[in-house]
């Protein structure tokens, strides 16, 4: 144990750990279907699929090709026109556009759409404004995914820093740090997300920063008592007595003990903030009205389960949960790989 | 049991016996019976010149008598005494009101009136509409009586200084001329005063009950209506207990009965109200929750279903199979109420008069897809908007189509293109004339829960004629300043009607009210002169031909964006009867019966 | 401890100030003046001088009386207590048995590390805290409450019995679902973590059995993590949780965050940020007074 913590791990190291995580069929299968989600966000965020996911293609709910019968007088709504207007004379002697009549009605025939037919069938369906829901569900899948990274990587990178300085120091270093996180842990979450909304404005970098510099108490706490577990342990008293810095000793010798624990936390922290995304956009919180994210629909379908139309919530939440099983699975797998002490019972 | 001509004949004769009758009247108010209802969103508190949520007007307009009400089945909305003998007398063309109360109505019991029965007189009108305007509480109804009623406002001006209210003082145009008369003496003309007396914030309240309880007034609402507060659980629960010094009231229609209120209108025949003894209110958020609660039979009558069941509830405007074996009543019916686009006139990108500013505008308002809101967005809960007057009140006209409206993309463009809002830079965005800049800043507030379906329709139709739109989520509250005090390029709004007359929406767009009810801040000067006529006329063939050209100006120079008018639904279960949803009135429990027996057939209890 | 209040005092008050909406266009009511709003500002103080209003809230602070809601005009001491009442009444529950559950499923996982049963456990749990809470309450409310009647709709009642027995079993389940994988999967690593200790290959080699090194050693020295996180949980079960009360009508505390929030109610947040404030500050004391039970080798300060 303690050789481990004075030896910087070496190449065949992660060699011998890819390999054990290459012979656990549970990473292989995992890895696949993040692989999969990986390509599938990928492809949609350079526009190769789902590009068309705001646009209305469909019939308001259109079928899935699974439930092709389903009755959809909604969709039939949906294709009722308003009339247009007609402008009588008493509006034309009031209307100040009234000299242009003429140039408007030209170039208001250049101007035409084309007529395009809207699909009944769609498919995993269609959504309330007739969007397709399989296009719509890869793009969230890519916002959300995109999310969760960032802000686990914002949020386990401030904890860890953190957390190390403060259990490793303690003292005055350890007040002054306490103090940041219980006055950010006492705030009220929703306080917390007003306030960086109202300062960062919004967009997808507003919710990664959201969720990254409030979420970042829990492994902030987690590797401080780790490290106040560690720093009295024999193999860093030893360092310290041969005169390594406390720099070299927070990160060279404590950190890789307890790196499982911070790519668990990683691993945990994404699936907690693609959680915590659906809670942001349920609270009015969530991304820009021309983005979609997995929260953004589920906040919005919640209602469609009572009328019937289930597609939709099935698909974000089938998207979802696999994502994230895999993401959980996949990560205990390879604690297993990078600490093959956990086999060795 | 022809009690209301009873209650006549004794009321001018003795006294004293109507108190055995009032008695005997409410006794008939049937305790076992307990009625479950709902509220969409959490009430605030009960002190009427406080508070202006719609759901604690709900339990107000329960508690509190104003002086008019509303005819329960009339429509369009009719205004009929409460606790006044008659409609007001009128005098001087719309300038003098006098009202005559009826004699021995009591306020409910209250430790404040010491163990006296108390009853009501004019001066307690006299004081609850002195309350409404004092300026130093948030008073957010002082602008139904604010710079109209004589000498009024110089005792507001007074009370801001001294920062007290002196409810002693005397208003002239305001005053209880005997103990039963209150004359109420206007400035000019304003054939509204009625509406405005039939509203429940203008109900009375006794002084004593205000000055015991202080800030606590709150929670003890003590009126002269047909229940009291038993219970609160604030954000909760409410529980209405029949009020047993209530006068008793028969209802009798006033006008011919629609036929398909004629089985309502029966139920009524010698039922004295109120019919049942408690009423039980829970507020519940989740529209789910509510409808599947209603489905159980938990609750008696829902109104304002959320309209995502209705489709579920109602397909097609018909009820379910499901339900309709069930024997569940429902109706719709449009709300006078209109949503609309904002733009600020004094903006200068969206606002000002020229041509090419109001090209700007109409392309905008053609841009948006009202026949989607209707149908798809609002499943078809809801009417498109083709003025700013809603239906059901004084001055909408059904006839009257929007000569300037339609969903056109392509006259949209036309519009743009011929004001020379081109794209100038290639980048696939329009510029504004001269190739400047051109970006449009709509104003949005999402709280916990809402969707943001208008919003995206709104940013669909600004992509498909290639104006930028950036749309801002601000807080509710700063929304709201922002838009009083005209910071916003554009914003979304909604109006509900105070009043069944067309004035309460042109106010709205009449310059001189810019920083009061005018958000668009819209200031046209042959608009401001028709609206000085119609706030000054009785409804006439005149008025309404005026408020049709208002309608085409609105059109025309586009201060508002027109959207829709909502229809709501409402289920009543098969044991509820009396129900009929009143436009302008709030719910009155005092209406509505269940029958036990049924209840417990049904449920099997 | 004090530090602390002064800075959460120092950050709500700036936060609200400066990002926080403007009540008084809320109370002012639909016809909107400028000169209303400047009324109702000078009503409710925010007319004084920032100093003056901090210095306000301070006191309020000191005494505990943070006088009435802005929007509702409730005492909101009496909201603390009634809806924190509620919320607690709900969230105990869901702690209690979330501690119980995930600390013995992670001792199962743990012992029986590599196994099928391990991987069914950790595999159920995960797949079942995959789907967002947001849905559980909507599929719960309508397939368990209303399709099959398991459970009522919605509802809450005057009598903790039976919003123990009756109303607050499905927000429970519910909840429980969504919280045990995170707090089982990280337990399991703590255990795991300690078994991989040289310790335990020492006790093993002297003859300790299995079970006692399991029982005695490891869980003794995993405490540590498991009891923080447990503990650290108990300030947040005030607060509830928004989603629960919304959907089942539960008056909570959560829901009147949300709407405080919604309806810049300044009184009504200040009152629950500090209160939450001091409960964390509890929890902490609480927390570093079991350390040091738990391992004398913690040297507290």
């Amino acid at each position: 144990m303690s050789m481990n913590g004075t030896n910087t791990r070496s190449a065949s190291f992660w060699i011998q750990a890819w390999k054990r995580l290459l012979a656990d069929p549970v990473a292989r299968i995992c890895g696949c279907i993040l692989a999969i989600y990986l390509v599938v966000a990928l492809l949609s965020a350079t526009g190769l699929i789902a590009k068309g996911w705001n646009d209305e293609v469909g019939v308001s709910y259109a079928n899935p090709v699974f439930a092709p019968n389903e009755p959809n007088p909604e969709g039939d709504t949906s294709l009722i026109r308003e009339d247009a207007s007609v402008t009588d004379d008493e509006t034309k002697a009031i209307d100040p556009l009234a000299p242009k009549y003429e140039e408007i009605a030209k170039l208001e025939r250049t101007n035409a759409d084309k007529v395009t037919v809207l699909q009944r069938l769609l498919p995993l369906g269609g959504d309330k404004t007739g969007r397709d829901v399989l296009a719509k569900t890869i793009k969230a899948g890519q916002i959300s995914i995109a999310i969760g990274l960032a802000a686990s990587f914002i949020a386990v990178f401030i904890g860890v820093v953190l957390g190390a300085f403060s259990g490793y120091f303690g003292g005055k270093v350890n007040d002054a740090l306490e103090w940041v996180y219980n006055v950010f842990t006492s705030v009220p979450y929703i306080l917390l997300v007003l306030a960086f909304s109202a300062v960062l404005g919004k967009g997808v970098g507003t919710v990664i920063l959201v969720l990254g510099m409030t979420g970042w108490t829990g492994t902030y706490r987690l590797i401080r008592s780790e490290y106040i577990k560690h720093r009295d342990r024999d193999y860093v008293q030893a360092a310290n007595a041969i005169g390594a810095s406390h720099l070299r000793m927070m990160f060279l010798h404590i950190l890789p003990n307890v790196s499982h624990l911070i790519l668990i936390q990683l691993s945990q922290e994404v699936i907690s903030f693609i959680k915590a995304e659906v809670v942001l956009s349920f609270l009015g919180f969530g991304v820009p009205v021309d983005l979609i994210s997995w929260g953004i629909m589920i906040s919005d379908v919640r209602s469609e389960l009572v009328i019937g139309k289930w597609w939709q919530l099935a698909s974000c939440a089938t998207a979802m949960s696999v994502f994230v099983v895999a993401f959980s699975f996949f990560t205990d797998s390879l604690r297993d790989a990078l600490d093959p002490k956990s086999s060795r019972r | 049991m022809k009690l209301k001509s009873h209650l006549r004949l004794i009321n001018s004769l003795i006294f004293s016996f109507l108190a055995v009758c009032s008695i005997h009247a409410s006794a008939a108010a049937d305790m076992k019976k307990t009625l479950h209802f709902t509220f969409e969103a959490a009430e605030t508190g009960f002190d009427p010149a406080e508070v202006s949520d719609n759901y604690s007007n709900i339990i107000i307009a329960n508690i509190f008598d104003p002086l008019l009400g509303y005819d329960h089945l009339a429509r369009p909305a009719k205004p009929i005494p409460n606790t006044a003998e008659s409609l007001p007398e009128i005098k001087e063309n719309g300038r003098i009101y006098v009202f005559k109360l009826k004699k021995g109505i009591y306020f409910a019991d209250d430790p404040a009136f010491n163990g006296k029965k108390r009853e009501l007189t004019a001066e307690d009108y006299v004081y609850s509409l002195k309350r409404l305007v004092d300026p130093n509480k948030n008073a957010p109804w002082a602008f139904l009586l604010q710079g109209k009623v004589v000498g009024l406002d110089e005792k507001i001006e007074e009370a801001k200084k001294k920062k007290k209210f002196d409810f002693d003082s005397i208003v002239e145009g305001l005053k209880a001329t005997d103990k039963y008369t209150l004359q109420i003496t206007l400035k000019k003309p304003d054939y509204n005063l009625p509406y405005i007396m039939a509203m429940q914030n203008t109900g009375a309240v006794a002084r004593e009950v205000v000055e015991k309880y202080g800030a606590d007034l709150d929670s003890h609402p003590v009126g002269t209506g047909p229940y009291r507060l038993v219970e609160w659980q604030r954000a909760h629960r409410m529980v209405l207990e029949a009020n047993s010094n209530y006068r008793g009231e028969v209802y009798k229609p006033t006008t011919e009965v629609d036929p398909r209120d004629r089985d309502i209108a029966k139920s009524f025949e010698g039922r004295s109200l109120p019919s049942v003894g408690r009423i039980d209110i829970r507020v519940v958020e989740s529209g789910q929750a509510s409808y599947l609660s209603f489905l159980n039979g938990q609750i008696d009558i829902l109104i304002r279903l959320g309209a995502e069941y209705v489709s579920q509830a109602a397909p097609g405007g018909k009820l379910s199979p499901a339900l309709e074996k069930k024997g569940v009543k429902f109706y719709s019916e449009a709300e006078p109420d209109t949503t609309y686009n904002l733009f600020n006139m004094d903006d200068p990108v969206v606002g000002g008069y020229t041509a090419d500013k109001v090209a700007l505008r109409r392309a905008i308002v053609l841009s948006y897809n009202n026949g989607k809101l209707v149908n798809v967005l609002m499943k078809r809960q809801g009417l498109i908007a083709q003025s700013p007057v809603p239906p059901g009140i004084t001055g909408y006209d059904p006839a009257y189509k929007n000569p300037l409206g339609g969903f056109n993309l392509a006259k949209a463009r036309g519009i743009l293109d011929a004001y020379g809002y081109k794209d100038c830079d290639g980048d696939g965005w329009r510029e504004a004339p001269g190739c400047k800049p051109l970006m449009i800043t709509y104003l949005s507030s999402a709280s916990a829960g809402s969707k943001r379906d208008t919003d995206e329709l709104l940013k669909n139709g600004f992509d498909k004629i290639g104006v930028k739109l950036k749309i801002e989520m601000t807080p509710f509250p700063d929304l709201v300043k922002r838009r009083q005090s005209g910071k916003y390029q554009m914003a979304g709004a909604a109006w509900g009607a105070d009043y069944p007359d067309a004035e309460n929406y042109m106010q709205l767009l009449y310059g001189p009210n810019k920083g009061a009810g005018n958000e668009s801040r819209f200031d046209f000067p042959v608009f401001n002169k028709l609206y000085e006529e119609i706030a000054t006329m009785p409804q006439s063939d005149e008025r309404q031909k005026k408020f049709i050209t208002m309608n085409r100006l609105v059109a025309a120079y586009a201060p508002w964006g027109l959207n829709a008018h909502r229809i709501r639904t409402h289920l009543v279960q098969p044991w509820a009867k009396g129900f009929k949803y009143h436009p302008i009135e709030q719910p009155k429990f005092m209406y509505y019966d269940i029958d036990l027996e049924k209840r417990r057939a049904v449920l099997g209890e | 401890m004090i530090p602390t209040l002064i800075g959460v005092v120092l950050l709500v008050f700036f936060l609200f100030k400066y990002f926080g909406g403007d009540p008084a266009a809320v109370l002012a009511g639909k016809q909107l003046t400028a000169d209303k709003i400047a009324a109702i500002r000078a009503q409710l103080g925010l007319d004084q001088p920032v100093i003056v209003q901090l210095l306000i809230f301070v006191k309020q602070i000191l005494t505990f009386d943070f006088g009435r809601s802005w929007s509702t005009n409730e005492v909101v001491s009496n909201m603390l207590v009634n809806r924190g009442k509620v919320s607690l009444t709900v969230m105990a529950q869901v702690w209690f048995l979330d501690a119980i559950i995930s600390v013995l499923l992670a001792v199962i996982a743990a012992y029986l590390k590599g196994s099928l049963s391990e991987r069914l456990i950790t595999g159920i749990c995960t797949a079942a805290m995959s789907i967002s809470l947001l849905l559980y309450v909507v599929i719960g409310q309508y397939f368990l409450g209303f399709k099959w009647a398991l459970f009522p709709v919605m509802g809450w009642s005057e009598s903790f019995w039976v919003n123990v027995t009756r109303y607050s079993p499905l927000p429970v389940l519910l909840m429980l679902a969504v919280s045990i994988a995170p707090s089982l999967r990280l337990y399991r690593t703590f255990l795991i973590e300690e078994l991989n200790q040289d310790y335990v290959r020492t006790a093993r080699a002297k003859g300790a059995g299995d079970h006692r090194v399991m029982l005695v050693h490891v869980l003794r020295n995993a405490a540590i993590p498991i009891v923080t996180n447990i503990a650290m949980a108990i300030p947040g079960l005030f607060v509830g949780s928004f989603v629960i009360e919304q959907v089942f009508s539960i008056p909570g505390l959560g829901r009147e965050v949300v709407l405080a929030v919604d309806r810049s109610d300044f009184p009504v947040i200040k009152a629950i940020t500090v209160s939450l404030a001091m409960m964390t500050m509890l929890a902490n004391l609480g927390v570093d007074l079991l350390y040091k039970w738990l391992d004398p080798r913690v040297q507290l300060k």
